[in-house]
C-alpha cells in the first residue's frame, strides 16, 4: 500500500505529514516515523517523495489495480 | 475544513468549520468570503470503481464551495454537463494534451483522422474532440486503444517527459522507469476516465457570486489554471474593496444557524454505529452512474432523484465518524449529496442531447438552447431551476 516509509532513514520531521493533500498520515506524531493511516486515499502525487529531506526515506508504491497496461515491442 | 457559510439579510457574514485534528468547531466572522475549493470529484465511481483513489485529481476536492454556495442561496450553473478526461488506463493522470503520440487501434491504425505520426504541435486531438470515442472502440470489440509515441524525436520526447511531470505525472514516470516501460518503444493503453460534473458557481467579471460578500476563484467557478490564477487576484481585490465599505456587524446574530451546524457535527461524531463516509459515498456514486450517468432519460432521472433523496435522509440520520479525518470526509460526502441532487435537477431540465449529456428521450440537440445554461438556486428551501444566458 502506498506510501512506504523506510524507518531506518526517516527522521520523523513530519514534512510529508504536512504536505499530503489527502492527509493519509492522519494521527502521526511529530518526531516519530509517520503512520500511513489511510493508504487507500493516496492519489500518488509524489508530494511526500519530493519534499522529504532524506533521500530514499519515503516512496510511493503504485497499487496493482492501477498497473499500467502497455504493448511489448514487436506486438 | 470550512463546511458552511453564514449569511444575514444583506449577504455573507462568515463561515463555520471544524478542526481536522481536534474536536473543535470554528466560527469565522468575515465581511467578505472568498471560495477556492477546486474541482468536484468523488460524485461518480472512479476509473477503477473498487479503488476510489484511481482518479487523476484530489479525493478531497468534493465541490464544497459549490455546495456551500447553493445552501446559502447562491446560483450554481450547469451541473448537468458531464466532462471526461482521457489518459493511461487505470493509472489515471491529467495532461492528455501533453502526450506526443498517435492513438492507434490494436492493428496500428490511427483511430482519428488528425495525425498519423507523433506531432509536438498538434498531439493527437482525437480525445479533445470526443473522448468517449475510445470507449466506443472497447464496447464494439475493436479496442484497446493505445497512445503510441513510437517515432517521436529525441527533442520532443524530452519536451513531453518534462511537461508530463508538471502535469502531475511524476509517479507515472517513476513507475515506468521501475517497470522498464519506455514510451519510445511501448504503446500505452488509454481510456476515458469517470464522469466529472462541470457545474460551477456563477460569478461576474469581478469574481462576485450572486450573494453579496461572497467571491469565488478557480475550478469551482471557471475551468483551467490560467483563469484560476488570474481570478484569485481579481477575487481578492474586489473582496477587499467590498469589505472596506461594509459596516461593522456581529456574526452572533446568526447564533441559531451556528448551533445547527454544531449539532450536525456533534451528531455525526457521537454515533457509535452506522455507515461511515465511504459507505455513503459509494451508495451515492452508484446512483449517480446508473441514473444520471452516460444514459439519461426522464424515467431514469426521476427514479434516481427519489433514490438519492432516500439516501440523503438515511445518511443524515445514521452516518458516523470515528475521528476528525472521517468527520471531514463525512462533511464532504454531505456536500456531494447536495451536488448530486443538483445534477439530477439540471439534467432533467435540459430536455435535449448536448455533448456528453445524452438523453435517450430527447436524442437531438435543441438549437433554442444554444448559448443557454441551466442555473439553480435555493429559494425558501426549494430549488429554482431555469435557463439563463451562458457566460
Amino acid at each position: 500500500m502506498p506510501p512506504i516509509i523506510d524507518p531506518t532513514k526517516c527522521t520523523g520531521c513530519g514534512i510529508c505529514v504536512d504536505m499530503c493533500s489527502e492527509d493519509v498520515f492522519f494521527g502521526s506524531e511529530k518526531g516519530k516515523v509517520p503512520v500511513v493511516t489511510y493508504p487507500e486515499f493516496c492519489v500518488h502525487f509524489n508530494c511526500c517523495v519530493y519534499e522529504c529531506p532524506q533521500r530514499g526515506a519515503i516512496a510511493v508504491r503504485i497499487p496493482l489495480p492501477q498497473m499500467l497496461l502497455y504493448k511489448e515491442e514487436g506486438m | 475544513m470550512v463546511f458552511d457559510l453564514l449569511r444575514d439579510t444583506e449577504g455573507i457574514v462568515g463561515a463555520v468549520g471544524i478542526d481536522t485534528r481536534s474536536d473543535r468547531a470554528y466560527v469565522f466572522q468575515a465581511k467578505a468570503v472568498i471560495l477556492g475549493t477546486g474541482c468536484l470529484d468523488r460524485l461518480y465511481p472512479a476509473p477503477v470503481p473498487a479503488w476510489m483513489a484511481s482518479i487523476p485529481g484530489n479525493l478531497t476536492l468534493t465541490g464544497d464551495g459549490r455546495a456551500m454556495t447553493y445552501r446559502a442561496g447562491g446560483v450554481i450553473v450547469g451541473p448537468e454537463v458531464p466532462k471526461r478526461h482521457v489518459g493511461p488506463r487505470y493509472f489515471s493522470r491529467f495532461g492528455q494534451a501533453t502526450w506526443i503520440g498517435v492513438l492507434r487501434d490494436p492493428q496500428g491504425n490511427p483511430i482519428g483522422p488528425y495525425v498519423t505520426k507523433p506531432d509536438r504541435v498538434y498531439g493527437d486531438m482525437t480525445p479533445e474532440v470526443r473522448g468517449v470515442f475510445l470507449e466506443d472502440y472497447m464496447k464494439s470489440g475493436r479496442g484497446p486503444v493505445y497512445m503510441d509515441c513510437r517515432g517521436i524525436s529525441d527533442e520532443d520526447y524530452e519536451y513531453m517527459m518534462h511537461w508530463l511531470v508538471h502535469e502531475g505525472n511524476s509517479s507515472l514516470i517513476d513507475y515506468m522507469k521501475e517497470e522498464g516501460i519506455d514510451l519510445r518503444r511501448h504503446p500505452v493503453e488509454f481510456q476515458p476516465y469517470h464522469i466529472i460534473s462541470e457545474g460551477k458557481i456563477w460569478i461576474n467579471e469581478k469574481a462576485e457570486t450572486s450573494l453579496r460578500g461572497l467571491y469565488s476563484a478557480g475550478d469551482e467557478s471557471m475551468g483551467g489554471i490560467g483563469p484560476a490564477a488570474t481570478y484569485g487576484w481579481i477575487a481578492g481585490e474586489n473582496a477587499a474593496a467590498y469589505a472596506r465599505k461594509k459596516l461593522a456587524f456581529d456574526v452572533e446574530t446568526q447564533r441559531d444557524e451556528i448551533e445547527k451546524r454544531k449539532e450536525l457535527v456533534e451528531e455525526i461524531s457521537s454515533r457509535t454505529a452506522g455507515p461511515d463516509w465511504k459507505e455513503a459515498n459509494i451508495a451515492l456514486q452508484q446512483i449517480m452512474l446508473d441514473y444520471a450517468g452516460q444514459v439519461r432519460s426522464e424515467t431514469l432521472l426521476s427514479a434516481g432523484m427519489t433514490y438519492l433523496q432516500r439516501l440523503k435522509e438515511k445518511v443524515a440520520t445514521t452516518m458516523m465518524a470515528r475521528n476528525q479525518w472521517e468527520l471531514t470526509r463525512c462533511l464532504e460526502t454531505l456536500n456531494l449529496l447536495d451536488m448530486g441532487e443538483l445534477v439530477f435537477l439540471a439534467a432533467n431540465a435540459r430536455k435535449e442531447t448536448r455533448g456528453l449529456h445524452s438523453r435517450t428521450d430527447y436524442p437531438l440537440t435543441d438549437p433554442m438552447l444554444d448559448g443557454k445554461a441551466v442555473s439553480i438556486k435555493k429559494v425558501n428551501g426549494e430549488p429554482i431551476v431555469e435557463f439563463s444566458k451562458a457566460e
